[in-house]
């Protein structure tokens, strides 16, 4: 891929999805992809044993990923880090640019915090996580912030050990 | 004397005829044995055709076979075609489809064969065009079938993969094996 196309925003790249299998409903606008598979579009890359894809007009709005688990991966421009995370399903919309993690999920932002849940949603363009759990012992948040380390702390004086 | 000059002259003829019958015979086994290949046989042929086939139940859609040969076998119903070049038209639809050769047996199925063409362009789907090598057609179940790759391309996706059947008029297909699917990117 030529320079251009890396800087280019994920979402202005074309959508590749590569599988075993595939059983389309063109008039209903709806593909199923089955064994291996993996959807890229720039630096994102989703995951799934099986995948649906609702695709209008031949233009892709969503994809929902099931897997053992389903995957997802994607670079952050301006954090210059990976956003990583996995669930049993991962649901992908397109037009909203938004991710929903469901079943046993996670996602990390690479070297600051992790988030594990039921139910997990991403904002991509907000940048936003939203986490929704319930009182049952297995279906609590769990979140974990990495204490940044002394390289990326600000150079504050520390006070005198006594 | 004069006797034994003829008996001398049948000696000589007869070595001479030995001789010629040996020679013609060591030819013959010199010359490769060619057994001239029974001709197909075919009840007609016609070369660089154009035909119109209409179907009373249908009368909005007509086939047009345009090849430049074509030969029919009428005892198997066979039809073999070189280069041809079939184009549906009905009201709101033309699909045709090309290729270097064609068979069709029992007037049903027809195998396409060699840098396979086929496009379809409607009013209210989205331009679609198929290729592969080889691929079969049956008119009566409008399936079509590849064991090698095809590739589907409408004006914003491109498919390909191994072992595909389908049926492009209901617009529903698979593919089973090596497939890759490319979405071009929107522009919101």
């Amino acid at each position: 891929e030529s320079s251009s196309e890396t800087t280019k925003p994920d979402e202005e790249q074309p959508v590749e999805v590569i599988a075993n299998r595939l059983d389309a409903a063109e008039k209903l606008g709806k593909s199923i992809y089955i064994g291996d598979v993996v959807i890229t579009q720039g630096t994102t890359k989703i995951t799934g044993d099986q995948v649906s894809i609702e695709h209008p007009l031949s233009v892709l709005e969503s994809a929902v990923a099931t897997g053992k688990p389903a995957t997802f991966k994607r670079y952050s421009l301006e954090q210059q880090k990976w956003l990583t995370g996995h669930a049993e399903q991962i649901t992908y919309n397109a037009k909203l640019k938004t991710l929903l993690f469901q079943g046993d999920a996670l996602v990390e932002q690479e070297g600051e915090n992790s988030i594990q849940g039921p139910e997990i949603f991403y904002d991509l363009t907000q940048k936003t996580l939203r986490a929704k759990g319930s009182g049952e012992a297995d279906q609590r948040i769990k979140v974990i912030f990495t204490p940044q380390t002394p390289a990326e702390t600000p150079s504050t004086p520390t006070p005198e050990q006594p | 004397m004069s006797k034994k000059l003829s008996w001398l002259l049948f000696i000589l003829l007869s070595l001479l005829m030995f001789v010629l019958a040996t020679q013609q015979m060591s030819y013959t086994t010199q010359a490769p044995a060619v057994t001239p290949k029974p001709l197909e046989t075919y009840s007609w042929q016609i070369f660089d055709s154009t035909t119109w086939a209409l179907d009373a139940q249908k009368p909005n859609q007509q086939n047009i076979i345009n090849a430049k040969a074509i030969y029919y076998q009428e005892t198997q119903k066979v039809a073999k075609f070189t280069e041809p070049r079939i184009i549906q038209v009905s009201t709101d639809k033309t699909t045709t489809i090309q290729s270097q050769f064609a068979t069709s047996t029992n007037e049903t199925q027809i195998l396409f064969e060699g840098n396979v063409l086929m496009q379809s362009q409607s009013l209210n789907q989205t331009n679609k065009t198929l290729k592969t090598q080889q691929i079969t057609y049956n008119s009566d179940t409008q399936q079509l079938e590849s064991p090698l790759e095809v590739v589907l391309t409408d004006p914003k996706t491109r498919i390909s993969g191994k072992g595909f059947q389908g049926n492009l008029e209901e617009g529903h297909y698979q593919f089973a094996s090596k497939v890759t699917t490319i979405f071009s990117p929107t522009k919101d």
